[in-house]
Order: structure tokens, then sequence, then C-alpha cells
């Protein structure tokens, strides 16, 4: 089932085209890795999908509700953090989590949903110190606060605009975590933006690449390790080997740098080890690599 | 739209600035309860002159009025405002409520501070004047339906005024434009909408007989002998003044005892309607088709 689709949808600002017919589909299940430098209009598409900005052009089809107003009910069943976390700064966490669960129409006990999200986010504490107002918050108090504002209505889609903004490197262990768990275990279907490729290469299961407001291409994390570059990586003793010397015998498909011999794809290394043997150059160390997310995405968007 | 008004009402609870003015604006009517009292004079035994009558009172209440307006207007802007730059207004669109119902909401809301706010100032006057100090004579009794009718023509102006600021706050999406729009609105526009009026008038009035219409004028307020009379007659020239940009048909030196004011009266009440709904349902559909911070 198609959480999302978008169709040609554009926004344009003034004479900038922020979103160029993007065509994007997020299915039931997905972790979807958005991924795009500053600008390219990551926050844009979200912005448009969680109705803070309207199209220029096009449509998208939201939970197969696709009218102004269908989408308005649709939206019920999704939860986002756009850009930084919309909290009542002069209320309380808990405050602020009451005032959603009202705005939600949650009919639970509101005591117990707060707790429960309060600890799935860690920020239990919170429950204590009852009266600390959230602009007294830390950055990562206020993106945990913030995400479980999102998740107090047990949403079916999530969407997360760099929700690792101001985590601590246990922060971001955490949320991973918890992300993963509500997907496997809820089987909630999540778009991320985030400029952290690393950790969200951890998590998605399909990506999107956007530049310039167009979607470049839409992949799966399986296929996305399909077609990274594989290389073979020397190390050698010294870095006196000259490109030129594995040029003349032939080779092209590598990457020299210093001591580093980086050898591509599947071809045999045999011819290169003879030229380091020709040389009396000694390796030192050998092992295999491809291409992370960043290199790809680097790739993809003709970066260096 | 229920659960958007709890909301609202559990923010406005929690705005520290909001009960900071409310009780500013419940002083201010006090003051003017003991400005009446220190300046009154008795003429006889029991009988006070002019500067301490339950109008007088209610009279000076209505001379602070534009302060007491203009922090009305200072709460709702920030009220709205500070929805918009927290960003706290996002959480009502992706829960699902449109954007049209939200602008609504947030519309009716600033009518009702402004109603709370009207009612916080009045009170003090009202009470002291009317059930303490002075008790509302039978003479007094004999215009109270007019008294109600001019007031709220006169607080419809008000509300019009707050509307269109709240309209302006949310379009201007940052706290400090929608203090400016405040001040523009409740200030700046009023005495610039009366200057141009009394100067047209003036020019008209050379033109005509404008000796007669100023006797008339003037005689108008020498007849004055109720309690409300008197206060309808003065708060509304206030109120006129506030709302001069919105009382498009009412001249600056109108007497609203003379029976042919009742015409000014619908014909601004039909303006003000107009704008209203404008600012509702045109206002609400631009809204809906903005984009937020």
């Amino acid at each position: 089932m198609e959480i999302l689709k978008t169709i040609d949808l554009s926004k344009t600002y003034r004479k900038t085209k922020a979103l160029d017919k993007v065509n994007l589909t997020i299915h039931q299940g997905d972790i979807y890795g958005f991924i795009g430098k500053n600008g390219a209009g990551k926050t844009t598409l979200i912005r448009v999908i969680a109705g803070i900005a309207e199209p220029t052009k096009g449509s998208f089809v939201l939970f197969d509700e696709s009218t102004p107003m269908g989408i308005v009910r649709a939206r019920k069943k999704m939860a986002a953090v756009v850009e930084s976390p919309a909290l009542h700064l002069n209320l309380s966490a808990y405050e602020n989590l009451k005032l959603q669960c009202i705005l939600l129409g949650i009919q639970a006990d509101h005591q117990t949903v707060i707790q429960n999200v309060l600890k799935k986010v860690d920020l239990e504490r919170l429950l204590v110190e009852r009266k600390k107002k959230a602009k007294n918050f830390s950055l990562g108090m206020r993106q945990r606060l913030g995400i479980a504002m999102a998740l107090i209505s047990n949403p079916k889609f999530l969407v997360l605009d760099e929700p690792n903004n101001g985590l601590d490197p246990e922060g971001i262990r955490d949320l991973r975590q918890l992300l993963l768990k509500l997907n496997q275990e809820e089987g909630l279907t999540m778009l991320i933006s985030s400029h952290m490729l690393t950790e969200l290469s951890k998590l998605a299961t399909r990506y999107g690449f956007i530049d310039h407001g167009k979607l470049l291409r839409e992949i799966s994390a399986e296929q996305l390790q399909r077609e990274s570059r594989q290389a073979t990586v020397l190390t050698l003793a010294a870095s006196t080997l000259n490109v030129e010397t594995l040029v003349k015998q032939g080779l092209n498909d590598f990457e020299l740098n210093g001591t580093q011999l980086k050898i591509y794809g599947q071809q045999p290394i045999q011819p290169y080890l003879n030229a380091l043997l020709k040389q009396n150059l000694e390796l030192v160390h050998m092992n295999k690599e491809s291409d992370d997310l960043e290199a790809f995405f680097m790739k993809m968007i003709g970066g260096k | 739209m229920k659960r958007l008004f709890a909301i609202e009402f559990a923010r406005l609870r929690r705005q520290s600035s909001a009960i900071v003015i409310a009780v500013i604006i419940f002083a201010l009517g006090g003051l003017n309860v003991l400005v009446a009292w220190i300046t009154k004079v008795e003429i006889n035994p029991g009988e006070y002159n002019f500067f301490l009558t339950s109008r007088t009172i209610l009279e000076s209440s209505f001379q602070l009025g534009q302060i007491q307006i203009l922090l009305i207007g200072v709460v709702t802007s920030l009220f709205i405002a500070t929805d918009i730059t927290q960003g706290t207004i996002r959480n009502k669109i992706i829960a699902g409520y449109s954007k049209f119902e939200i602008y609504l909401v947030q519309m009716l809301m600033s009518v009702m501070i402004t109603i709370m706010g009207l009612i916080l100032f009045h009170a003090l006057p009202s009470v002291f004047s009317s059930l303490i100090m002075f008790p509302i004579t039978v003479d007094d009794g004999g215009t109270f339906a007019n008294f109600m009718i001019h007031m709220s023509f006169g607080y419809g102006l008000i509300i019009t005024g707050v509307l269109l600021t709240t309209w302006l706050a949310l379009k201007s999406k940052t706290t400090a434009g929608a203090i400016i729009f405040t001040l523009l609105i409740f200030v700046l526009g009023p005495t610039l909408t009366t200057l141009i009026k009394t100067i047209i008038e003036a020019l008209v009035l050379l033109e005509i007989d404008q000796f007669t219409d100023l006797a008339a004028f003037e005689k108008a307020q020498a007849d004055i002998n109720s309690a409300f009379e008197w206060v309808y007659f003065y708060q509304l020239q206030r109120l006129a003044n506030i709302g001069s940009l919105f009382n498009f048909f009412v001249p600056t030196r109108i007497n609203f005892f003379s029976a042919d004011t009742k015409g000014y009266i619908w014909k601004t009440l039909g303006t003000n309607l107009t704008l209203i709904t404008l600012l509702l349902y045109v206002g609400g559909k631009n809204f809906a088709k903005s984009d937020l911070r």
C-alpha cells in the first residue's frame, strides 16, 4: 500500500524552484531516507506534505486521499517534526503533551499516555521536574520532546526533518533504536530527512535523492548495496608509486592517493601487485570496501 | 473546533503578558473611580457637582479608553504571533485541522479577548458608580436602551479593529510585525483618519453654514441632563476616534442625540459587518492558501 505519492509536485518561491515536478512514492513499512544538500528541497517537500506550505503545481495522495479536505483528514494518521520542534516554550513538557492530547482528541487517560511517551523518548525525569518550562530545555531535550509529541497519537506515518539535530551520540543511538523498534514492531512508516548519512544508512530501507528541487532517484537499500562500487584497497609502505607507471601497463580504473591505492570493480589485482614488485614497494595492508551512502550521494549529484 | 478553542484558552491562561495586561486594564478602571472620588465637590449635603456622578466616573473611564484598547490589541497580536513564531500553529495543521478552521478560531479568540478586556476595564467603574456610590436614578434609566445600543455600536468598532489587527498579525507572521500593525491601527490610523475627516468636514462647513452646525453641537452638549445620555455621548466621541478607520459615514462632530443619527449608525454597522465578513471569510480563504513559517 502506498502511504504517500507525489505527482509532479512543484513549489516555487518567487523565481526559485524549490520543488520541480517531484514524483516520490513511500510504501507502507518504508523507512524512507530523504537525502539532499542544504536548500535541495527536502524541507519544502515535508512542509507541503505537512500542510504548512501550499504546492504551486502538482498534487499528492496521502493514505489514498487526494482532495484538499481528504488530505486534511488523512493528516490525522500522520505526525511530523518539521525543522525545529514546535513547542509552547512557556509551558512544561507535561503541559505541552497534555495540549497535544487535547488537540488530537486522545480519549485514553492523558497522564498514562504522557508517561508512556516520555518513557519512550527517555524523558521520564521530566515527570519529576514537572514545572520546568520548555524554554529552559537543552536542544536535545527539545528534540526528544518534539518527537514525543509526534508519537503521542500512535501515528501510522511519521515525518522527521533532521531528527538528530541537537542530540548527543547516545541520544542518536537511542532514537535510532526507537525508530527501528517502531518500524519493526508497529509497522510505522517513516520519512526521514537527514544530513547524517551514515546514521541514515543504519535506518533506511529506501532512499530518495533530491537536488535543486528535482528528485534524482529513488532506490531501495538492497539496490544501493548492489550498485555501490566495490574496491580493493592496498596500503603501501611508501608513496613512491606514480600513476603513469600503472597507466603504461594498461591499468586505469584505480585511484592513487599517497600510500593508498584503490582498485575499483572486480578486475584482477595481480597486475597491480606486479607493478609494486617491480618498484620494490612493500604492501602493508589490503582490504575490500564498497561506496558508502555518502559516496553514492556525491556521485549522484556530481559532487567531489 | 471545540478542541482548538480548548487549546487556545489553555494557552491564554499561561500567557504571562496577557495576565499582566489584564491586571493593568482592571487597575485603569479602578483609577477612574479613584480620580472621580478625589476630585469630588459637594455642593449641597448629599449632592455632588459635575465631577462626581455615575456618569462622570464612567465618562472618565472612556477617556482612558484608547490606552485600554491599545493594550487589548497588543494582547491579541502577541497571542496570535506567538503561535506562529513558536511554530505551534503547525501542530494544529499536522493534527488534521484545516487552515480556515484554525484562522476562524484565532479570529474568534481575538474577539473574546477583546470582550474580556472591555468587561475587565468597565468592571470597577460600573460597580462603583452605578451600584455602590451613585445608584442609577429613574431619569438615568430613561435612556438605558439607547445607552446599550450605542455601547454595542462603539464596541463593534473596536471588535472590527481587533479583527483587522489579528488578520495583519497572521499575515505578518512575526511578533514585531503584529505589534507594529496594532500601533498603526489603534494609534496612527485613527489619528490620521480623524485628521483627514476633520479637514474635509471643515472645508464643507465653510461652504455651507458651519456656525449653525457648531451651535447645534454645543447646544446638544449643554442639553445633556441624564447620566446615560452624557456617558454614551462622550463614549461615542471617544470610540468614534478609535474606530474612525471603520466609521466611514460618521462625521467627526456628530450629535448622537438628534434623530437623524440612526442612519449613520446603520451605515456604520453595515460597513463594519461587511468588513468583518470580509476579514473572516476572504481573509480565512487567503490564509488557507498561504504558507506558514
